[in-house]
């Protein structure tokens, strides 16, 4: 999992895999993330194939810490596997979810002014 | 299935119970079992779907709880903006019950037939139109259900409204005795008296003006200007209630006379400027003392 910094924005690249044997460490990064300074996060998942419920979970903890830290969160770039898999689990009604990561960069900037 | 272990089985099954009942302390648990590589596909498989399904009931209740929360905030606005509605519907009220009480009286005084009735005498013997205000007033305050902080009755930041007082008093004075000067050398006569102040005025009225000032102030100011700022909603809510005072304080002066009502109208925008700037009763009051004393020392209260 790569995590950059871009303006006030954190750019968290998602793993290729995201289940219960990489979620620990995504979970410990995306929480350091989530209790930074920026508070805005993008997650790029360009590079996801696979995402499992323990994935899941990760996403729903940092959103759940970054709300109450008054932080924003933006997913980008879902392939169609994954984008079913957050679907289901009723995901998209918690998540901005945009199709590119220009759109969501746009959107986080957008919130923060 | 019949290479599972019957206690993962049983584990599973209280983990499950546990999400059932509403901890979700125990879904790492579950989720730990989706491992592949250490449990049997089997295994992995059913924890995952159950993984899958805990997660998504906690997905379910976080959308609710943000929900409720929403729902909380936009109800607690609209608890505030009824709040507002009441207020400012009760000062209408008041306000066009003060005005038009006024008018009649102003009515009885002016009419000859009707004050030689006996009951309207009750207007010229007593401070009727005064007692309606202060009833009026009462009103306001008491709907507003605010503490007299709220009305400006607050010596918070009073150091720096008086030395803003004392120069806006300074300035508004020395603006007053230019004018008599000007007035005294071109017009020669309508001043009884050619020096800009004169002790000759004074008489207990200036004494009693330390209560009267801050009253008028409390009523116009803290009551009136305070209640319209707070509770109108436009980007001009300052100007506006600052307008309105000024029309209304100048108009309960039109009992004494015209050139009373105007003058009030005039140094109504100077205090309600400085009232809007201050939030507390302190400066104005003060201001009002000094500006309405100093103008009596040099008789312009003589054209009132």
């Amino acid at each position: 999992m790569e995590i950059r910094e871009e303006g006030e924005v954190t750019l968290v690249l998602i793993d290729p895999r995201l289940d219960s044997v990489t979620s620990k460490e995504a979970e410990a990064k995306l929480m350091e993330s989530a209790g930074g300074s920026s508070r805005r996060i993008l997650c790029d998942f360009s590079n996801t194939d696979y995402i499992s419920s323990a994935g899941l979970r990760v996403m729903l903890s940092t959103v759940k810490k970054l709300q109450k830290n008054g932080g924003k969160m933006v997913l980008s770039s879902m392939k169609p596997f994954v984008y079913s898999v957050f679907e289901m689990a009723g995901f998209t009604q918690i998540f901005e979810i945009c199709e590119t990561k220009a759109q969501a960069l746009a959107h986080l900037n957008r919130a923060s002014r | 299935m019949e290479n599972i272990n019957p206690e993962i089985i049983k584990a599973l099954t209280v983990h499950a119970n546990k999400i059932v009942a509403g901890s979700y302390e125990d879904v790492d648990k579950i989720l730990s079992l989706t491992d592949k590589t250490e449990n049997s596909p089997e295994l992995a498989e059913l924890a995952e779907t159950f993984g899958m399904m805990s997660v998504k009931i906690e997905a379910r209740e976080y959308a609710l709880e943000q929900t409720i929360e929403e729902l909380k905030k936009k109800n607690a606005h609209i608890v505030a903006l009824n709040t507002i509605r009441v207020q400012l519907s009760s000062l209408f009220v008041s306000i066009v019950l003060l005005v038009s009480s006024y008018t009649f009286a102003l009515g009885v005084l002016a009419s000859e037939f009707i004050l030689k009735q006996h009951f309207f005498k009750i207007f010229t013997r007593y401070p009727i139109v005064e007692i309606i205000s202060v009833l009026i007033i009462v009103r306001i305050m008491l709907v507003s259900r605010l503490s007299l902080k709220d009305f400006g009755v607050t010596f918070a930041g009073w150091k720096r409204s008086v030395a803003e007082s004392l120069i806006v008093s300074t300035a508004f004075i020395g603006l007053l005795a230019l004018f008599k000067h000007w007035v005294c050398v071109h017009h020669p006569g309508v001043f009884k008296e050619n020096q800009i102040f004169s002790l000759s005025y004074f008489n207990l009225s200036y004494v009693t003006y330390i209560l009267i000032a801050p009253l008028q102030e409390f009523v116009a100011r803290g009551v009136v200007q305070g209640s319209l700022e707070r509770l109108l909603d436009t980007k001009y809510r300052g100007f506006i209630s600052i307008l309105v005072t000024c029309f209304l304080f100048g108009a309960l002066h039109m009992a004494h006379s015209l050139n009373l009502a105007v003058a009030s109208f005039i140094s109504s925008w100077v205090w309600g400027w400085m009232y809007y700037r201050q939030k507390n009763l302190t400066g104005v009051s003060l201001s009002h003392f000094l500006v309405g004393n100093a103008a009596d020392f040099m008789g312009y209260w003589t054209f009132f």
